[in-house]
């Protein structure tokens, strides 16, 4: 290898000072549009705050759980072009414990709104009366304390044990780490699939769809993988990993970006399509809001958006390697993981809403509420606060990882 | 040491390893050679680099067949189920978008395939029978463990003598004439022509 380097870089800190307002930023923003969210949507409308909340939280944890499989696949995989980036997943991956706290207003406050099964009456809803025996109050919060368990449980252990080897290069660490996460990623699958059914399948409990956990996973996969590109890039722009991240480390990234894209495409067709011929009405019911009104519009921008733009913006090589190429695609594709959830959670407000009223109600169709930007900005907001502190603890890539050699000398031969 | 002539194919040199045919790739692309090539039992990584390829145009192809490909399913679909013999399946409209899009997945694929290998074979100028370089006995170990580069005499920089030497000089061995016709190639080779 002739570009691999003669010396180990040495471990390396995050300049705060280098990251401009971002520091004071997040944390601002975090606070206040929480605080805000919470006082405003309370006094005048909880059940449009429920929803946005949820939406908000949903954005939130699937960025995470997608680190968080980053992160198991690269040890599981053994894999070497993503060790110098591995810190960053890892970041994010054990932000999970503040989601946990993110998760309290939602059990506390919200429940009642969100989960129509909840307050229903068995004897109206013999549907209902069949599901009871897994949607019922006391183990649906057993199980969401097991999945926010496991993944705060997951992403500490995968950070902390990466940071010891910083301390002592201990490379029996990588082994342990890769053998974990055998058994982890299936632990992984279950949690967020079920995850996926508990918090929005259940929104509208008739519903069901089989594809709902890879669906909601490739979203996952690929909007964490935009989020890893923008931090890098934005790392490496204000002078950090000088000389040691290059143009291959963009073209991965870019090509996974490009894959979960696709995936994220074929995933979302495949449920659409089964659920179109079979013709069923208590599953096509889920589609036929959804292409009701302005939704319509709202779906076709939706497919369109989150995947064929994203596709062709990165089908060349060039739109890979070129940074605010790569970076820009990245910012639309976190913006189009965000319609998605929201094009998921929002149409089952205004289903709530009819219910609640006994009619349909006044507002249906796609109708954005500043809520849902608040609720938004603050959740990540706070979330974004979390990784840049969790990122300053210690050097920002792995520094004695026994893999880094061949992170930094990663060629994709083209 | 004859001089070129109508029926020279080119100047074959063995080298030791992968490592010394891509360094000797790097200097021959390095002087501006056109017509030349390098054989090994295996792929070389780096070595389309080191020999200054270009992108190539097979994606070209690809693209024409993927297009194609689109087009007849479009084309198949709609005549078949909404004007040719127009059918009420399900309830379903003639056509629709649903059900076809894995068709035109499937055929787009299907000729985009079709269309590379044809372009690679188009590109590559195969299938092909013979080749001169065969007529270089010791050239039977490119298959086997053997790392060979062939300049070609119609490259306009190849001249028998300097580009013998320039062989020798990259660290070439058993450098040996090699000819069109079977019957002008020293047989077996004259192990003493080495360096």
């Amino acid at each position: 290898m002739s570009h691999s380097p003669s010396h180990l870089p040495s471990a390396e800190k995050l300049r705060l000072e280098s990251l401009g307002i971002l520091p004071v930023l997040f944390p601002t923003v975090g606070v206040i549009g929480l605080i805000s969210a919470f006082v405003w949507g309370l006094m005048t409308n909880p059940m449009q705050l429920a929803f946005s909340y949820l939406f908000a939280f949903t954005v939130g944890f699937t960025i995470c759980a997608g680190a968080l499989f980053w992160t198991l696949l690269h040890h599981a995989l053994d894999a070497d072009w993503s060790v110098l980036m591995r810190r960053i997943l890892e970041s994010i991956a054990s932000c999970f414990p503040v989601l946990l706290l993110l998760f309290l207003p939602i059990i506390f406050l919200f429940s009642k709104e969100l989960w129509h099964w909840m307050t229903t009456d068995l004897s109206e809803d013999p549907l209902l009366a069949w599901k009871r025996p897994f949607l019922n109050e006391p183990f649906f919060y057993i199980r969401c304390g097991f999945y926010l368990l496991f993944f705060s449980l997951a992403g500490l252990l995968y950070r902390n044990l990466s940071m010891r080897q910083d301390l002592d290069g201990d490379p029996r660490i990588t082994l342990r780490l890769r053998h974990t996460a055998y058994g982890f990623i299936p632990l992984f699958v279950l949690c967020l699939t079920f995850a996926g059914f508990d918090w929005l399948m259940s929104l509208d409990h008739h519903w069901y769809s089989t594809m709902w956990g890879v669906y909601l996973f490739a979203g996952c996969a690929q909007s964490s993988m935009a989020i890893l590109i923008l931090i890098t890039n934005g790392l490496v722009r204000t002078g950090h990993l000088k000389g040691l991240f290059t143009v291959e480390h963009n073209h991965i990234m870019g090509m996974l970006l490009f894959a979960f894209t696709t995936f994220w495409g074929y995933i979302s067709f495949s449920q659409y399509f089964l659920q179109w011929y079979a013709n069923i009405p208590e599953e096509t019911w889920f589609f036929v809001y959804r292409n009701t009104g302005s939704w319509y519009w709202y779906s076709i921008f939706l497919v369109v958006g989150h995947f064929f733009i994203p596709f062709i913006l990165l089908l060349t090589q060039p739109a890979k390697r070129t940074p605010w190429r790569i970076c820009s695609t990245a910012v639309w594709v976190v913006g189009m993981h965000c319609v998605d959830i929201y094009w998921i959670i929002m149409p089952n407000l205004q289903l709530q809403e009819s219910r609640h009223a006994g009619h349909v109600a006044a507002t249906t169709g796609f109708h954005p509420h500043l809520l849902d930007l608040l609720a938004l900005v603050g959740v990540l907001g706070i979330l974004g606060h979390t990784v840049l502190w969790l990122l300053s603890r210690g050097s920002i890539f792995p520094a004695r990882d026994p893999r880094l050699r061949d992170s930094l000398a990663v060629t994709n031969w083209l | 040491m004859s001089q070129p002539t109508s029926s020279l194919f080119g100047l074959g040199a063995e080298f030791s390893s992968a490592g010394a045919l891509l360094e000797a790739a790097k200097k021959i692309h390095s002087l501006g050679f056109r017509k030349w090539d390098v054989y090994s039992p295996f792929p070389i990584h780096g070595m389309d680099h080191a020999m200054g390829f270009q992108r190539s145009r097979v994606s070209l192809f690809s693209l024409i067949g993927g297009c194609t490909g689109l087009s007849v399913a479009f084309i198949l679909i709609y005549y078949t189920s909404a004007i040719n013999y127009p059918l009420i399946v399900q309830g379903k409209p003639y056509f629709a978008l649903e059900p076809s899009l894995p068709i035109f997945f499937e055929l787009t694929i299907l000729l985009t395939a079709f269309g590379t290998v044809l372009g690679l074979l188009l590109l590559t100028l195969l299938p092909r029978l013979h080749h001169p370089v065969f007529n270089w006995d010791r050239f039977q170990r490119a298959t086997d463990d053997g790392f060979f580069l062939v300049l070609e005499s119609t490259d306009p920089r190849f001249d028998t003598t300097s580009s013998r030497q320039l062989l020798q000089g990259i660290g070439g061995l058993y450098i040996t004439e090699i000819f069109q016709d079977p019957e002008e190639t020293p047989n077996p080779v004259r192990p003493e022509t080495s360096s």
